[in-house]
Formats: structure tokens, C-alpha cells, sequence
């Protein structure tokens, strides 16, 4: 347990132990004002297809939501996180790991009996990757009966110290009094037991500035007086002690005996450090699944990261989110001649998601020099329009839309970014609210890409699959050939996503249509898989390019993949590399080569520009 | 479709199903689900917009009820599912929200069974509504067929074994519940729902339908007493 705030993980992985878990959880996380994770496990057996498990996932996620919303009783502050994974304690581990957590809650197994799942989490018991508190419930029902206060045999150690803080906090949450209790040997001589008495003492004071009670007993049977102890307190916190061999603490041993012979709730706490060095030797369990091939990576991302908007539909829940991580987010809106479409999407979302419910704090189109009425149309629905090309002038402007939204990083304030295409018809909150509900929602997760169905409007007519060419002829077998590890990314190039502040000003923008294939392997390049995640967001309905436009976006798209591929390689490809295209046309029976400079210049990390690191020190956005 | 000729064509099958329950599965099923959906979606909390998706029903039945005099079994059902929801929906705390699903099963199983203390039971209502529609002359006729004792005997055994059917079934999701990891109960809990309506749903067109052949049968009486 760390000093302040601890990052509490509690896996709910059974119905029977979850209520005891969360009650000791909102015990500790009220004391401490620590903030809790609730953590989904979907065990899957290796060789079994993981994408499958997505909608399990999901319904996973939505069920420990429900349960955090339903855990009115604490200020607490639970985040909700689903792993797939090989076995509980893989799980448990790669979540610890990756939230940096500094105490997990689990439920004491078996409650008597032994399951075959039950043994797999022996050896997190064994090696635990951070502070351990194992919850056995009151096994007569009910909840944690604290009235009559806490009981902590103590007996020395870092396990001990653990005890006494878990039990201080579960007291003081609930105002009842600690009493811890050390049990004497009758064969130690008088000396040995003062020196042991100060000693215990002097552990309490460290512990807690409340007080604790301290109760000394000498007894030949330290577990028969802890058990008698027991039976007048309705809740004991046990230290596991280091045990010599690695056998099982669970069953079987002095402690788990102990632990069947105690009434009412046991907590059996087991620290990081109570692992006696002999271990260190022992080969570590792999923290990442290690050696796994890319597909099996991609398979457990695309199930532990692909989230649905209608996750996100309680907006108040975000606002809630948001107010309490204390972030501001801000919506950009690219726009190019979107006179069609722009004023039903700025009237939409800031109608919903900042006028009636304020998610949002801030809507700015960024605007490309459109030559029809989208600037006028922004402007009189109260949206201030920003031309990039005037936005840090010091630095020139290109063309294309990665450069507007490079810009808008300047422009924008929040700490989350959100841009949304300006061209959809059929606009709808959850395109921002889809986007921006994962970053809320699970503190690992930086960058959000939405994904969709394409109609394609084809002659008036819409075909419900189809669209996205680009996709699916350039960027998916690019990826899928030289960055296999995106290719569970259902639309790379989608133009719904949304980020951190911290990512992305970290990030090159390229200024063109590879913008977002840029992102991508920028970010899984440099801070690896899964900060990214993706979301449904049913279907969307825009402007179809004709071919020649789509010809060039794929120009881009390759441009900027065999860029990072030979930066990876540190060659220069495109060097070699035509930066112009020649699109031919075909006109009154004669053919036309067009030569367009298609060339995507990348603009370096926006953290990297003076002007910007200068605007943004003293300016906070109001909330 | 005139008045029927023998009891063999009010027998439930699944094109009568369709073609009889139609209208009323919108109204009562569809209808609720889309409107809380909706409603959802525009962030109306759970409880409120349950409440709200009872007009449909309430008014089917109202409107059921002025025209033909007859209660549209599946409103009611859609009613008491609803307040079930509500119900479940409330804050009981995490230990009761972890197995709710087994108490809407369970609901609609002891309606079953309390249905039985009445004098006709829930599936005589229910199988009234599949196999006529709620059409007056086949309603009649079928309400007719009441007189019958081998008629009341296989409502009842009928009624009977939804009810005990749906109360097992809400018993094993709830033992399923409380014994396996919830990764696991998420993906049987559909699958028990399936299989037990697609058996409970078999298992009555052919007993229905076997009831039916044996009352047609040359030497009973093929026309109701009435």
C-alpha cells in the first residue's frame, strides 16, 4: 500500500464474493481517498479464438459499471477494466502491472472448498505483483459486522504493517476501534518478551496515528488465541508470514486453518515485500503474455479494447467522470466547404453534449479556407471559426487536413482533444461522446478511434456494405504487411478519434490525408497497443470522394507507412520516392496525366514548438 | 379464416405464432424495447425509462380490452416483466444485482403457477391469443372448447410445465450465477435462456398437437359442447 491515494484493483470475478470485496474496498478507498479499479477477467484457455469473447467483454464491462453506479455508499472513485487472459492470475497481473496498482482486494478462495480456478490464483498468493488483502466473507451471511471492531494478530513484518493499515483503515471509515493482539511464546525468556512487547509497540505507533489498542497474551497456541481473539470481533486482519517453502498458503496450511476457524470477515493481508528474496531467483511469471505471436497480441487487444458508444450514452455519467478526473475536453471540427452538413452537426452536438449537458467545454471549427458559407453557417450557431493557415504563422502553413488539426492542438484547450468529420449526415452525440467515454472511463486507454459502418451511397441508392475503398485497398494491407500489430483496428483512417493532451502533443502530425495512419504507428511505435482503443459507432452516412480523390488519399496513406517504415529501419526510402502523382484523366476521347504534388510533410510534435509550450503554462481552461 | 372445424387448427405452432402474435409481440415486446432504448440513449435513467415503456402495453390492453372484451395475455406479461425490471433495477447493492437476471425468469414461472389457483390459467389466455388472434368466432370457438374436460386438463398441464420450467430455469441461472466466475456466466446465461424457451415452446406444439389428434379421432365428439 502506498503512502497517499492508493490505486486500489479489485478483480469481481464471482457474484458470491463480490459484494464482500466492495464493501471492504469502499472501507479502505473512503479511509485512504484512494481511488478503485474493478477489474473483469474473461479466462480463455490458450488456442481458443479471443475475438470472440469481445461482446462477453463488453456485457462484462457494462455489469461492473452498473455495480460501481449501484456503490452510492462511498465518494469512491472506481474505474472498470475487462482483461482477456490465459487465467485469473495472468489477468490480475497484467492489470496490476499496467494501472500501477499498489493494493488488490481478491476473494479468499474456495470458501472451504477447492476449485481447480481457485488453484490458479495460489501463485499470485505467492508472489504477489503488489499488496495483497485476501476477503473471506462472514461465512453466516451478510456483510462486515464491524460494531464490536477490528482484530490484528500481529506477529511482525511487512505482511503485519499491511494488516494493521488495511484494519485501520476498515475502522476508520466506520469509527470503531483496532485492537491488535501479540501473541506471546511461554518458552521465550522475560527478556525475549519485552524486547518483543516494545518492539510491537512501537510497530503500532509507526502504523497509525490513531490509536490501537494493544492486547498481549502468552500462549502456547498462538492460532487457538487468535481464534478465541476472533470470535469477539467481528472482523480480523491476519499478516501471512513468509513461509519457507513456496507451498500453498491457501489450503492446508497453519494460516488457512486458522482462517476456516475464525467467525465473521477475514482479511488475510500478504505484502510485495513479504516474498522472501529465495524467490527472486525463481523465473517471474510473464508479466505481458511475452513471445506470443501478433495475432494472439491483436486478438486480446481487440477484446479487452473495443468499446461500443452505447457504453457511453449516460452523458451525466461523463460529465461525472470528467468533473471528478478534473479534465476539460474540448471538440475540433475540421471543415472544407461543408456548407451541407456543418450546421446540423454543430447545432447537434453542442445542442447535446455542451448546452444541455456539459461534456463538452469548448467547439471550434477549424476551417480550410472554404470558399462556401460553412464559415458563416459556424459562426452564426455561436462556434468560433479559426482559419489554420493564421494559426502560428511563424511556422507556415501546408495544405490538407493533418495540418488543420495539427494547428487545432494549438488552438484547443482541453486536456482531451476530440475531432469529429464535418461531412456525416446522419450526426449523432455518440460520435463524440463514443469517442471520448473510453479516455474517461479507464485511465490506460490515450487514444480513441471510432469505427462505423459505411453505407455507400451509390446512385442514390445506399449499399450497406462498401465505403470505406481506401481502407480496405490501401491502408488495411499496409498495415497488415508492415504493422500487423494495428491490424485489429477496424477503421485506421476514420475521422472520429480523440485523445490525451499528453499524447498528442507528442505526437508528428503529417499534413495530409496520412494523418491518422501516422498517429497509429506513431503511437504504437512509441507507446505500444494498448493505449489505443477503438469504438463502435454504429452506422455513419457522409460524402462519397469520387475515385481520383480516393486515388490520392492512398497515395498519402502508403506515403506516410513506408516513411516510418524506413524510419524504423533507419533508411531513407522516400527519398527515392516520387512525391508527386500523375493522375490520369480521360476526357473527349484523349487521355490527361495530371501531376499533383501529393507530398504529406510531417510537422514535428506540437510539445515541441516554443509558442505553444508558452501559451499553454499559464492558461487553464475554466471548467 | 372462418370458424374452425375441429380443434387441430387452433393448435399453437409457429406459423400461427406469427402470424397471430405478431401485432401484439410489437406492441408489447418491440414496441418497449425501442423506447427504452431511445430513451436511454438520451440519458433518462433506467428506472424512468422503464416506467415510461408501460404505456404500451397499458394501452394495448386498454384498447384490447374496449374492442374484443379480452385481455391481451402478452400485455400482461409485458406488465409484470416491466415491473420486474424496475424492480431489478433498483439499488439492492451489487450482491442482488449480480443474479437479477434469474428473478425475471422466476416471475414470469410463478405467474405460471399462480395462475393455476384461478380458475383458467395463464397458458389458456396465452394460447387463446396464438391460436385465434383474438378473432371473435375463432376466440369463441376456442373458448368453447373450455367445456371440454381433456381441453382444461392439457391447459393446466401446460401452464404447469412453464411454470415449473421457467422456475428450474431461473433456479440454475442463479446457481450458475453464484458457482461460476461471472466471464462464464455472461456467456451460458443467453444460452440457458434459448434453450429452455426453444424446448418449453417444442414440447408444447407436439403436446398440444397430440391432445388435438386424440380429440379429432373418429368416435369422440369433434364439436364442443356448448
Amino acid at each position: 500500500m502506498a503512502d497517499r491515494h492508493p490505486r486500489v484493483l479489485i478483480p469481481v470475478t464471482r457474484a458470491r464474493t463480490a459484494a464482500g470485496l466492495l464493501e471492504v474496498a469502499a472501507g479502505i478507498l473512503r479511509r485512504e481517498n484512494g481511488s478503485g479499479l474493478l477489474l473483469g477477467v474473461v479466462e480463455l484457455p490458450q488456442g481458443r479464438p479471443i475475438a470472440q469473447s469481445v461482446t462477453i467483454a463488453r456485457r462484462y464491462r457494462s455489469l461492473l459499471q452498473r455495480i460501481t453506479e449501484l456503490e452510492t455508499q462511498v465518494e469512491a472513485r472506481y474505474g472498470v477494466q475487462v482483461r482477456v487472459a490465459g487465467s485469473l492470475s495472468q489477468g490480475v497481473r497484467e492489470a496490476a502491472f499496467e494501472n500501477q496498482a499498489d493494493l488488490i482486494l481478491l476473494a479468499w478462495p474456495g470458501l472451504g472448498t477447492s476449485r481447480p480456478s481457485d488453484r490458479n490464483i495460489e501463485d499470485l498468493v505467492a508472489d504477489p505483483p503488489a499488496d495483497l488483502l485476501l476477503v473471506r466473507q462472514d461465512p453466516s451471511g451478510g456483510g462486515i459486522r464491524t460494531s464490536d471492531g477490528v482484530l490484528v494478530p500481529v506477529r511482525g513484518g511487512p505482511s503485519a504493517r499491511l494488516a494493521l493499515r488495511a484494519a485501520a483503515a476498515l475502522a476508520g471509515s466506520r469509527r470503531v476501534q483496532v485492537t491488535a493482539l501479540h501473541v506471546h511464546d511461554p518458552r521465550h525468556s522475560v527478556d525475549k518478551q519485552q524486547r518483543e512487547s516494545r518492539d510491537f509497540r512501537q510497530m503500532l505507533r509507526e502504523v497509525s496515528r490513531r490509536r490501537i489498542q494493544p492486547v498481549e497474551v502468552v500462549a502456547a497456541n498462538p492460532s487457538q488465541a487468535i481464534t478465541d481473539a476472533g470470535r469477539h470481533h467481528g472482523v480480523t486482519v491476519l499478516g501471512a508470514y513468509a513461509d519457507a517453502s513456496r507451498s500453498s498458503v491457501l489450503v492446508g496450511s497453519r494460516l488457512a486453518k486458522t482462517v476456516q476457524a475464525l467467525p465473521g470477515t477475514v482479511i488475510v493481508a500478504k505484502s510485495s515485500k513479504a516474498v522472501p528474496p529465495i524467490f527472486v531467483d525463481e523465473p517471474m511469471p510473464p508479466i505481458m503474455a511475452s513471445g506470443a505471436d501478433v495475432s494472439t497480441v491483436v486478438d486480446k487487444w481487440f477484446a479487452e479494447n473495443t468499446f461500443h458508444s452505447r457504453e457511453f450514452r449516460d452523458v451525466g455519467r461523463l460529465v461525472g467522470l470528467k468533473r471528478r478526473h478534473g479534465l476539460t475536453i474540448s471538440l475540433g471540427l475540421p471543415t472544407l466547404n461543408e456548407e451541407a452538413t456543418i450546421g446540423d452537426v454543430i447545432s447537434t452536438l453542442k445542442g447535446d453534449l455542451m448546452d444541455r449537458t456539459p461534456l463538452l467545454d469548448e467547439i471550434v471549427v477549424i476551417d480550410s479556407a472554404s470558399t462556401d458559407r460553412t464559415v458563416e453557417i459556424a459562426r452564426s450557431l455561436g462556434v468560433p471559426v479559426v482559419q489554420h493557415s493564421e494559426v502560428l504563422p511563424g511556422h507556415g502553413s501546408f495544405k490538407g487536413k493533418g495540418e488543420a488539426l495539427w494547428k487545432s492542438l494549438h488552438v484547443l484547450k482541453g486536456d482531451i482533444v476530440v475531432w469529429c468529420d464535418t461531412d456525416i449526415s446522419n450526426i449523432h452525440p455518440q460520435f463524440v461522446y463514443g469517442t471520448v467515454g473510453p479516455l474517461l472511463a479507464d485511465s490506460r486507454i490515450s487514444y480513441v478511434k471510432g469505427f462505423y459502418r459505411r453505407p455507400l451511397n451509390f446512385g442514390g441508392e445506399l449499399h450497406a456494405t462498401g465505403g470505406g475503398r481506401v481502407t480496405e485497398l490501401a491502408a488495411r494491407p499496409l498495415i497488415n504487411l508492415f504493422y500487423p500489430v494495428l491490424s485489429g483496428l477496424v477503421q485506421p483512417l476514420s475521422g472520429e478519434y480523440a485523445g490525451r493532451r499528453e499524447l498528442l502533443e507528442r505526437l508528428p502530425f503529417f499534413t495530409g490525408y496520412g494523418v491518422e495512419t501516422g498517429h497509429l504507428i506513431d503511437i504504437v511505435e512509441n507507446f505500444g497497443l494498448n493505449c489505443i482503443a477503438q469504438t463502435d459507432l454504429g452506422m455513419r452516412i457522409h460524402r462519397n470522394h469520387g475515385l481520383l480523390d480516393l486515388s490520392k488519399m492512398a497515395f498519402a496513406i502508403m506515403q506516410v507507412a513506408i516513411k516510418r517504415l524506413g524510419d524504423r529501419h533507419r533508411i531513407h526510402l522516400l527519398e527515392e520516392i516520387n512525391r508527386s502523382m500523375k493522375l490520369v484523366h480521360y476526357h473527349n476521347d484523349r487521355f490527361f496525366l495530371e501531376v499533383r504534388e501529393i507530398g504529406d510533410w510531417e510537422r514535428p510534435p506540437m510539445g515541441a514548438i516554443p509558442e505553444y509550450l508558452f501559451s499553454r503554462a499559464p492558461i487553464k481552461l475554466a471548467n | 379464416m372462418g370458424e374452425p372445424q375441429s380443434p387441430l387448427e387452433i393448435v399453437p405452432s409457429f406459423r400461427l405464432i406469427g402470424q397471430n402474435l405478431g401485432g401484439s409481440l410489437l406492441l408489447n415486446g418491440v414496441a418497449p424495447f425501442v423506447a427504452y432504448q431511445v430513451l436511454s440513449a438520451r440519458g433518462v435513467p433506467v428506472v424512468r425509462a422503464l416506467a415510461l415503456t408501460s404505456v404500451f402495453p397499458i394501452a394495448g390492453l386498454l384498447v384490447g380490452f374496449a374492442r374484443s372484451r379480452r385481455a391481451d395475455a402478452i400485455g400482461v406479461i409485458s406488465l409484470v416483466l416491466i415491473a420486474v425490471g424496475i424492480a431489478g433495477s433498483m439499488n439492492f447493492g451489487p450482491r442482488f444485482y449480480l443474479v437479477r437476471v434469474s428473478f425475471g425468469t422466476s416471475a414470469f414461472g410463478l405467474l405460471c403457477l399462480a395462475s393455476l389457483l384461478y380458475r383458467r390459467p395463464l397458458m389458456f389466455y396465452l394460447g387463446r391469443q396464438v391460436s385465434t388472434g383474438n378473432e371473435p368466432t375463432r376466440a369463441a370457438y376456442y373458448d368453447a372448447l373450455w367445456q371440454r374436460p381433456r381441453f382444461r386438463q392439457v391447459q393446466r398441464v401446460v401452464t404447469a410445465t412453464w411454470g415449473i420450467g421457467y422456475t428450474l430455469e431461473a433456479g440454475v441461472r442463479l446457481l450458475v450465477a453464484v458457482t461460476l466466475p461471472i466471464g462464464v456466466v455472461l456467456l451460458v446465461e443467453p444460452i440457458i435462456g434459448y434453450v429452455v424457451l426453444g424446448l418449453l415452446m417444442l414440447w408444447t406444439i407436439r403436446y398440444t398437437r397430440g391432445a388435438a389428434l386424440e380429440a379429432s379421432r373418429p368416435g369422440l365428439s369433434s364439436t364442443p359442447a356448448n
